[in-house]
């Protein structure tokens, strides 16, 4: 090693991935002073006054001599405070004022860590993606703030040394005082631990509702509900993650590095055993949902990657905002480009989308009249565009009778129950689909829907007679294939039989009562 | 036919602003419609005998411009308006005695469906379900027996009333509250074109470019109720415009039938007040037909009225559960769910064979309704 310059690793971010970053620190005589090069934005720039002072507060010395700290490879942006913890030990090695115990190979050891003016550590975001990064370097040895510890302690086969403070991480490096490595975590412990969120059980009448929802989560359908206010939309809504199959580890990890770069992870927590829960309100900008930012950040639907989007009001939402679902409904992935950044994110969820049938939310009810014209209810339906409809297998209404009417309401089934059988439905697809790309039966073609949907001629027959009858269009056509495929898998067919298919139908019933010209 | 001259004369002197009761002065004072427009633009003769406000004054002014007026001339030929006014003996011998006759009216389609017993028919635009298809079946059974339907083209009840006349094939009649050449409403367009292709009519007292303003509707109203022999009112909340349409009908001492409704629901309010006050309480359009005293001198009365439909055979067991059950009226899912003890899937796939054979029928609000066979 060349005297006065150390080396020390890091890691920078560009979308979820992370690339390795090289901390170089060159130490010379002239007048003292910092520089740091290498397209630092101005939170690492920041950093020289932040080191100054948590290295001061940690009882060393800042050497009275010229640095330069180049942050390599130089051409990519760097951005976000992480950089403080590396460029603080870089400064310390290359002056000598760092004497790492014998044995010690410090240029294997990956750092990350934001500090505070009295040399606290400070989490950071984006943890999860540095660590597995640094895994498929073939880096084994971390140091982080403590908080960032829970989060990427499922990762297999990595040393992970959760620090306080700076002078924790010295007095390890120095051999003075070890810190105790993270305690591996094993995922299926970890989803022992799942908070039950909403119930089913807490949901009254809505048989048909309930019926619907299953059958989206049974077959990772997305669902469109229309009824009156307050008449439990958001509710049933709510349960859906409940009811889904649990996040698989591979799952687990992508979602989680999504949330941990967007910064929304809460400090000290671990991954994420819950699937994700998004709601954004209505006023949402196509940024917010898709992503975008200079840095190119995470949207709403990427946030929801493996969990459930759910758009209340949905024709109040800006045209040009459900309008950019499209691509990631049909892709399961977006690219969000800026001009400082490129990123794609993982944006594969199920869309359940809620809406009034009219804009006072009272046409057809029993309860109230509604005050609306058929224009005006025409304009506020049109609002949502053919071709996202198109993208929406399931669409219900809610029934508009409140329980409190009807005097027996048999108890409802619980989450768990329904989850069950969703477990099992989504088994027999598993199994199907192996060796193609389809993962549910929503993801299903017009293509594949010929091979993996066999009917009878009775069957068929029914299909037709209820598309002509019923005024559906040719496009709720393979929409009912898809959903009868999930309703026959429910109960264990092979085939899709009749009752599957005049189930079916009834999930089209906006078609028939709302979007018929 | 080209409009004539004549008749764009006339259409000029409907667009000032003029009262009825303006009109027929002036046109007692001058019958000739060209004097009329040279007296107005030198403000003497008939102009200055009756007393007119100088706002209407300066609008009939610059309304006889010639280009406003070859405007005029060209909407009328585009859409086929012309010109009846009280003078001819083709104005409407019904209108002739109110004393706010229109004095002259536009009108599109054939003056001859007047001729024959007529009965108007009004309701509400926002009407329930089960309003409409009375309507429908009422208006068509009326038809049927020749007896002509006047509405208004509104959304709701209008519209039920015309395609029920227009079902039963006896001419229909429209009134509307704005220049003929509007596309208003718009969602009738298509029910408006097959009224004049049936050999119906549409008949206005607003000149050509008037747009379809809230006032006009009201006092349109009284040119409704005065076509018809009588007035039946299906669906009417209490503060409305088929109220203001029963008041001209009792102004003109028309008989007024009233429909009853759903005594719970705010939008048959007007109609259970109208009963209380003594209007004539009807169900059937035979019930209107016997009161008027139709019976003997019209065409045969529809003998198709279905009755009750057989049970069919062909139904499993759980479809006639599900028949039996709606045969109590209108029931949402949950309903259905708990009184017969299907699961959600079953109820589903039940309801579906049962729309798909066409004996049930979803409503919005996820209701579901057994289809009466006169709805075919």
């Amino acid at each position: 090693m060349i005297e006065n310059m150390a080396a020390i690793r890091t890691f920078g971010l560009s979308g979820v991935a992370g690339f390795p970053v090289q901390v170089e620190v060159f130490s010379t005589g002239g007048l003292p002073g910092l520089e740091v090069i290498g397209l630092p934005d101005a939170s690492v720039r920041e950093s020289r006054e932040r080191v100054n002072a948590a290295i001061l507060n940690s009882g060393r010395k800042m050497p009275p001599r010229r640095m330069t700290i180049n942050l390599a490879p130089a051409d990519t942006r760097k951005e976000g405070p992480s950089f403080d913890l590396p460029i603080a030990i870089g400064i310390l090695a290359a002056n000598g004022e760092l004497l790492p115990r014998t044995g010690l190979n410090i240029d294997r050891i990956v750092f990350f860590g934001e500090l505070g003016l009295d040399g606290r550590l400070q989490p950071v975001n984006g943890a999860l993606s540095i660590v597995i990064s640094a895994s498929e370097q073939g880096l084994t040895e971390v140091i982080l703030p403590a908080d960032n510890a829970r989060e990427v302690s499922c990762i297999q086969g990595m040393k992970i040394y959760p620090a306080r403070s700076l002078t924790e991480v010295i007095d390890h490096l120095e051999g003075k005082a070890m810190i105790s490595p993270q305690e591996q975590q094993d995922y299926a412990d970890l989803q022992l631990q799942t908070p039950v969120l909403m119930d089913l059980s807490q949901v009254r009448g809505q048989q048909g509702a309930r019926r619907a929802l299953e059958v989206a989560a049974a077959g990772g359908h997305n669902m469109l509900m229309i009824g009156a206010p307050g008449s439990g939309k958001t509710m049933m809504a709510r349960c859906l993650p409940g009811i889904l199959p649990p996040l698989s580890f591979a799952e687990s990890l992508e979602t989680t590095r999504i949330h941990s770069i967007a910064g929304q992870l809460a400090p000290g927590s671990g991954l994420m055993i819950q699937r994700p829960f998004r709601a954004p309100h209505h006023s949402a900008s196509v940024a917010s949902l898709i992503g975008g930012g200079t840095n190119a950040r995470p949207g709403e639907v990427s946030l929801a990657h493996n969990g459930v989007l759910f758009l209340d009001e949905l024709p109040e939402f800006s045209r040009s905002a459900l309008e950019s679902l499209r691509q990631p409904l049909e892709d399961g992935v977006v690219t969000v480009s800026r001009i400082r950044n490129q990123a794609r994110y993982q944006s594969s969820f199920m869309l359940i989308a809620g809406m009034n049938p009219c804009p006072c939310g009272y046409f057809g009810s029993r309860q109230r009249d509604c005050r609306c014209s058929p224009t005006e209810i025409r304009r506020y339906l049109d609002q949502v565009s053919g071709p996202l409809l198109d993208r929406i297998d399931l669409q219900i209404e809610v029934d508009s009778v409140p329980v409190t009417e009807i005097s027996e309401a048999p108890a409802a089934e619980s989450s768990a129950s329904v989850a069950k059988r969703v477990r099992a439905a989504r088994k027999i697809q598993q199994e199907r689909y192996r060796g193609t790309s389809i993962h549910c039966n929503a993801r299903l073609d017009n293509a594949s829907i010929d091979e993996f949907c066999p009917m009878s001629t009775e069957t068929k027959a029914i299909l037709h007679m209820a598309v002509d009858k019923m005024h559906l269009s040719m496009r709720a056509y393979h929409r009912i294939i898809k959903v009868a495929r999930t309703i026959a898998d429910m109960s264990g067919n092979r085939n899709i039989g009749p009752a599957d298919i005049a189930e079916a139908v009834q999930y089209r019933e906006l078609d028939q009562k709302y979007w018929r010209k | 036919m080209i409009c004539n001259d004549e008749e764009v004369l006339w259409a000029w002197l409907a667009s000032g602003g003029l009262t009825p009761l303006e009109i027929r002065s002036l046109m007692a004072m001058d019958p000739d419609p060209a004097h009329l427009i040279t007296d107005c633009q030198q403000d003497r003769g008939a102009f200055m005998e009756v007393p007119l406000s100088s706002r209407i004054r300066e609008t009939l002014k610059r309304n006889a411009a010639p280009r406003k007026m070859a405007d005029t001339a060209m909407l009328m030929a585009q859409h086929g308006i012309h010109i009846v006014t009280i003078m001819d003996e083709k104005y409407p011998e019904r209108l002739r005695p109110l004393p706010d006759a229109p004095a002259i009216l536009f009108i599109q389609g054939n003056m001859d469906s007047l001729a024959g017993p007529t009965a108007a028919m009004v309701g509400s635009r926002n009407a329930s379900y089960a309003g409409l298809t009375a309507t429908r079946r009422i208006s068509e059974t009326l038809s049927r027996a020749g007896i002509r339907i006047i509405s208004g083209l509104a959304y709701g009840i209008d519209a039920a009333a015309h395609e029920g006349c227009l079902k039963g094939e006896s001419p229909t009649i429209s009134v509307l509250g704005c220049g003929l050449d509007q596309d208003y409403p718009a969602e009738n367009a298509g029910l408006r074109k097959r009224i004049l292709d049936s050999g119906g009519l549409i008949i206005s007292e607003y000149a050509p470019g008037e747009k379809p303003l809230g006032w006009h509707f009201p006092f349109r109203n009284r040119i409704i109720s005065g076509l018809g022999d009588c007035l039946i009112v299906m669906e009417a909340r209490t503060r409305s415009g088929s109220m203001t349409t029963v008041q001209h009908a009792l102004n003109q001492g028309k008989d007024v039938f009233v429909y009853p409704g759903d005594p719970t629901s705010p939008r048959s309010e007007g109609n259970h007040q109208l009963i209380r006050e003594g209007a004539i309480y009807f169900t059937t359009a035979e019930d209107v037909m016997e009161d008027m005293q139709w019976l003997d001198k019209t065409r045969n009365v529809g003998q198709n009225i279905p009755g009750n439909q057989e049970e069919d055979p062909s139904l499993s067991q759980g479809e006639k559960q599900l028949m039996d059950q709606l045969n109590r009226g209108e029931q949402s899912f949950d309903q259905l769910c708990i009184a017969l003890g299907f699961s959600a899937a079953q109820l589903n796939a039940t309801l579906s064979m049962l729309q798909i054979r066409g004996l049930v029928q979803a409503l919005p609000g996820k209701i579901y309704q057994k289809i009466s066979p006169a709805d075919f």
